[in-house]
């Protein structure tokens, strides 16, 4: 019977090849929203690790996380460097890394840190920063850059970088020019499209700046800039490691009563899980969009099942008439449909790769979103299986029409 | 259909990590109030604290029951009901957090003292999203000491199984 099916399918072969496009198509849709969407949370999930809290100017939480961590958005404001050592100063506190943001050069952020976040700075489970090429930071105009700015701007250690003021700028810190020492690994994170120098690099290029614009005319040297103390007044945020994860809340409750100034300490894991819940919403309907459209291209299916009843009275009236029973027509009507859906399906996975091989260097470059190509999961198996199930049960429809009439219905036709 | 497959497997695991536990069912199931030591009075470990009318704020001053463990859980294998708050994420979910008897109370009260807090690693990371999701944690209690500056102890917990708390 499946020969049967098969080459009643070929024999239609247009018709059928358009309904398996459909169902392709609109499974390549499914599963690449669900792609997106696991791969959007895993990639953000994998940002950050072993930080126990992060302190910022007092904003929301879900604003600290996004500005500190993944460079999107903008700071309120600055904390002073006096809170920050006072924090780093409370015997609960491990270690502390300061970020300092809102410089940038060409379309990537510039961030003011100290040595200790190469070390303390930690993705995707633990896994540590490594450097690609070159070293860390040791001169006061030396930077590492992640793996996107020197892949996108053709950088290698020793080119000279300038820093420009503000998130795009055509300000430019001109007069204290930077030397790439290190380039970073490719991580998956926002560390990729970052351009690290020292909280003093950060001070040395705003020496001859005052209230946001260059003092005209007033250039210092910057062999006169290495012997001025570089004292930070502010910083961005901190990561904060605890000594015992049990004083976390004790810390950041007392960080976010901090007296002197109005500070926000915040758990990443917990501003995480608020994230999802905004955006959860947004997912939900994307994929409930994408269920739709495979509902309606089996639909299709089933239309096209029943427009081709029509055609195929008499084929169905001589095969009953050569001894079929209704039983074998409904099987075979099914049949057909189980085959097309499973093709579709098929070919949508197939689809779904061949996409992500093309689109994935694209959404990292535009996103930073790295979406992995692995094999098709156990939840993904099942949306394939649903979808060929499916298309057996919408197939039920027109097969049950034409067992109840395929006899007398195609003797008595007139063409 | 996804809670179900994460059930079995972590029961598969479970019973094969713990080959002495029968079933889930066997194990203690206890509450928040038996983690503090028998015969210690509830309002001494939350205490006074350190009010600050003029800043309006409350700091807390945990008195030495804030630390006091009970000392029959020690290496016990229990059953016990709370909230999460994620501390280490995977891909596939949490992987270590701080159980705690409420979630969002702690704004306008002091964080719970030591002693009602349970800091929970689980091989099989729990895939939740949801802060306000009730659980039940199985595995070994443990007496976390630790040497630190500010000298504190705490309940650590290895979780084997964790499930859905079901509200009745």
């Amino acid at each position: 019977m499946l020969r049967l099916a098969l080459g009643s399918l070929r024999a239609r072969a247009l018709t059928v090849a358009m309904t398996i496009l459909a169902i392709a198509l609109s499974v390549a849709l499914f599963l690449g929203v669900e792609k997106i969407r696991t791969g959007a949370k895993a990639s953000f999930a994998d940002t950050i690790s072993g930080t126990d809290l992060i302190v910022g100017a007092r904003s929301g939480s879900v604003q600290l996380l996004l500005y500190s961590v993944f460079r999107i958005g903008n700071a309120t404001n600055n904390m002073t460097w006096d809170s920050y050592q006072d924090i780093a100063a409370r015997p609960q506190v491990d270690w502390i890394v300061p970020i300092s943001l809102g410089d940038s050069h060409r379309q990537f952020r510039v961030m003011g840190t100290t040595a200790e976040f190469f070390t303390r700075y930690k993705y995707r489970s633990g896994q540590s920063l490594e450097l690609a090429d070159g070293s860390m930071m040791d001169d006061l105009f030396d930077t590492v850059i992640g793996a996107d700015v020197a892949a996108t701007l053709g950088y290698s250690v020793g080119d000279p970088i300038i820093i420009a003021h503000g998130l795009a700028s055509f300000t430019e810190h001109k007069d204290q020019p930077f030397r790439i020492s290190g380039i970073l690994e490719k991580t998956g994170t926002p560390v990729d499209r970052t351009v690290i120098v020292s909280l003093e690099g950060i001070e040395a290029v705003h020496v001859d700046w005052q209230s946001g614009a260059k003092i005209p005319g007033q250039t210092t040297p910057a062999e006169v800039i290495r012997q001025m103390e570089l004292k930070p007044k502010a910083v961005t945020a901190a990561l904060v490691g605890v000594q015992s994860r049990l004083q976390i809340f004790g810390l950041q409750r007392a960080i976010n009563e901090y007296g002197q100034e109005p500070l926000l300490a915040i758990l990443p894991g917990v501003a995480l899980q608020e994230l999802w819940q905004i955006v959860g919403v947004a997912e939900t309907a994307l994929l409930a969009v994408s269920a739709m459209v495979v509902v309606t291209a089996l639909i299709g299916m089933m239309a096209t099942i029943f427009s081709s009843l029509s055609e195929r009275r008499r084929e169905m009236a001589i095969f009953r008439a050569m001894g079929a029973r209704p039983r074998v027509i409904l099987g075979l009507l099914v049949l057909e449909a189980v085959v097309m859906a499973a093709i579709g399906a098929i070919l949508g996975l197939i689809l779904l790769y061949i996409g992500l091989f093309i689109a994935q260097p694209l959404i990292d470059n535009a996103f930073g979103l790295w979406l992995p190509i692995e094999a098709p999961s156990l939840r993904e198996l099942y949306v394939l299986l649903g979808v060929i199930a499916a298309g057996a049960i919408v197939s039920m429809i027109p097969a049950l029409r034409a067992y109840r009439m395929s006899l007398a219905d195609g003797m008595t036709v007139r063409v | 259909m996804r809670l179900s497959r994460r059930h079995m497997i972590a029961a598969t695991a479970s019973s094969l990590a713990v080959p002495n536990i029968a079933t889930a069912r066997d194990v203690p199931e206890i509450t928040w109030d038996d983690l503090i030591p028998p015969g210690v009075p509830y309002s001494e470990i939350i205490g006074e604290g350190d009010i600050d009318r003029v800043n309006d704020t409350w700091r807390p001053v945990f008195d030495e029951h804030a630390t006091k463990l009970n000392p029959t859980l020690d290496n016990a294998y229990v059953k016990l009901p709370g909230f999460i708050i994620p501390i280490d994420l995977s891909t596939k979910g949490v992987t270590s957090f701080v159980l705690v008897p409420y979630v969002g109370a702690c704004i306008h009260t002091p964080p719970p003292p030591p002693n009602q807090l349970v800091f929970v690693t689980t091989k099989t990371p729990w895939p939740s999203d949801d802060l306000w999701e009730a659980v039940w944690v199985i595995g070994r209690m443990r007496h976390e000491l630790q040497s630190t500056e500010v000298a504190q102890t705490g309940y650590a917990l290895e979780a084997d199984e964790m499930e859905v708390y079901v509200w009745q």
